[in-house]
């Protein structure tokens, strides 16, 4: 395996997991596709052109198209430790429930365009080439998500200026 | 809201995300699968076109490609040709499935006849919906589905089976990865387990049918890739019994303060943190309250540790007393109890005494004339004149056993 692809899963695997989630809108799933995705670029990692970060992240979106699930438990997996409710951090869960909730809503171009700008802080040139797509459809996409989201999620606004 | 709450509700929702810590290596597990199995599609492929079928082999990775083989590859084994035992094993499989949650007619991967019947691996495309995996797979033994399994990438379904009803004939099917088994493990002179693995053979259909040994209580067969342990199809691992840990009244005479006893020291003496008295693949669990773990003094301050090893029934118990400290184990052999509860009895060398326990019960105790004396909790070292031990379960009747 050539240099680079440890130390590249290590690093940044957490940030493509959360993106993941947020396209998918479950944790499992979400690492299902993580998984699909990084080993799809372990085979092909002397081949990838330009930042595997990039290629990693239009992976993401594409194969998160048609993946996204209601937040059910999968039948033949039991609880995971990290699918236990942490009794202090009730805010934070109430915060995810209304963030998955909210994007549920989006159609999948217009959640990726604000997961991909919004969580990611990515420039828009950036997310263009992840969603395969002009900038111009990019700024549409997320501000059409974006008008939903503020919409949906503006009583969130308090549990964030509280925490300040 | 502003861009900046956006951020930050999006950054809140996802915040305590961390990747599974074994993603690493799960990818390279994954990735060189898809690398292995592009190598056999694009060979086959080649096979194929050599051979003049004219046949497409798709070569993409992705759903399409392996691990998915179960649903696309044709069905091997002796019956493969039994189209009437294809179709009773896919009805058997819909009818477990449910019609309304598979996707198609199920496909039967392996049908091969065993000493215990008919076997049968089958895999079905998951009818598209939440939470569904892209399909599912299982064994089913004669009339019965033994296991179902989501089918999904870098997921290494089950490929062995212990069919029977007494579960003695090991059927293995072709997982792409190198499996060893040993039919039953024994215990040496000290204590000890001992396993003697083989390679799994597989005939040209990918399928190696042996015969074990008998187990119809406890699973006594273990595989192996590598030193990742393998579990045969349809076999949940017992639970374990708690672990019973017992520090008595005076032991800081021989171990010093609680504080004092390191970790280290402890790994020293506990055998349970060493690989070679555990049966690390094997699937095992155990009868609770006997898996001891009990650590006292002597009255001439010799450390004492008295403690069990649980798989399934066997109970090996050990003990080990030393002046020094390290001390050497002494296997006293399988608990033999046959009491409505575990009772353990371990008389020391050099009449120091006679260490005993019974999981939550009132305990008394007497020598050969004088009367009963209670003991404080559920296990003690009891002088070396003790020999009547009164044991009185919770919520349980009263039994009396000899201290020999």
């Amino acid at each position: 395996m050539a240099d680079g692809f440890d130390d590249f899963v290590r690093s940044r695997s957490t940030g493509l997991l959360r993106i993941a989630f947020l396209l998918t809108g479950d944790r499992h799933a979400a690492e299902d596709l993580l998984q699909e995705v990084l080993e799809q670029m372990y085979v092909r990692w002397r081949r990838i052109d330009g930042a595997p970060e990039a290629y990693a992240r239009r992976a993401l979106v594409n194969r998160s198209t048609n993946r996204w699930r209601t937040r059910t438990r999968r039948p033949e997996a039991p609880l995971a430790h990290h699918d236990r409710v942490a009794p202090d951090h009730s805010d934070d869960i109430a915060v995810r429930d209304a963030v998955v909730t909210a994007l549920r809503a989006l159609p999948p171009r217009q959640r990726a365009a604000v997961v991909l700008r919004y969580l990611d802080d990515l420039p828009v040139s950036e997310v263009a080439r992840a969603m395969d797509c002009s900038e111009g459809t990019v700024k549409s996409n997320a501000a059409r998500g974006l008008h939903h989201l503020r919409h949906v999620l503006a009583p969130m606004s308090l549990l964030v200026t509280e925490d300040s | 809201m502003t861009d900046i709450e956006i951020r930050d509700v999006l950054g809140r929702a996802t915040d305590d995300l961390q990747p599974p810590p074994d993603l690493l290596e799960r990818v390279r597990t994954g990735g060189r699968r898809r690398v292995a199995r592009r190598r056999t599609v694009l060979a086959a492929a080649v096979a194929t076109a050599a051979a003049g079928t004219g046949a497409a082999v798709s070569a993409r990775s992705g759903h399409d490609a392996l691990p998915y083989a179960r649903l696309h590859r044709p069905t091997r084994g002796d019956m493969a040709g039994d189209t009437a035992f294809l179709d009773q094993v896919a009805g058997i499989w819909r009818a477990r499935l449910g019609a309304d949650t598979i996707l198609g007619r199920p496909h039967v991967a392996w049908a091969m006849s065993t000493p215990a019947g008919p076997v049968a691996v089958v895999s079905s495309r998951a009818m598209p919906g939440h939470g569904r995996p892209y399909g599912w797979t299982g064994f089913v033994s004669g009339e019965h589905v033994v296991s179902v399994e989501a089918l999904r990438p870098g997921v290494v379904n089950s490929e062995a089976l212990l069919a029977g009803p007494d579960r003695s004939t090991l059927v293995v099917v072709d997982g792409g990865r190198p499996l060893s088994f040993s039919s039953d493990l024994r215990y040496d002179a000290g204590g000890r387990v001992g396993r003697v693995f083989r390679p799994v053979t597989l005939d040209a259909d990918g399928v190696m049918v042996v015969p074990v040994v008998p187990q119809p209580d406890r699973i006594r067969t273990a595989l192996r890739t590598g030193t990742t342990a393998v579990r045969p199809a349809g076999v949940e691992p017992p639970s374990p019994p708690a672990l019973l840990s017992r520090l008595l009244p005076g032991r800081e005479r021989a171990w010093g303060d609680d504080a004092a006893v390191s970790p280290e020291l402890l790994a020293a003496w506990e055998l349970r943190q060493r690989d070679v008295y555990g049966d690390p693949y094997g699937v095992h669990g155990g009868p609770p309250g006997t898996y001891w773990c009990i650590r006292g003094s002597t009255a001439d301050a010799r450390r004492v540790l008295v403690q069990t090893l649980v798989l399934d029934q066997d109970v090996r118990v050990f003990r080990t007393v030393s002046a020094t400290t390290t001390g050497t184990p002494v296997y006293l052999g399988l608990l033999n109890s046959p009491e409505t509860i575990a009772v353990l009895r371990v008389r020391l060398p050099d009449s120091l005494g006679v260490v005993v326990a019974a999981s939550g019960a009132t305990l008394r105790y007497r020598t050969a004339s004088a009367d009963w004396l209670t003991v404080t909790g559920d296990a003690a070292l009891l002088p070396a004149a003790a020999r009547f031990l009164e044991v009185t379960p919770p919520g349980g009747r009263m039994f009396r056993v000899p201290l020999s």
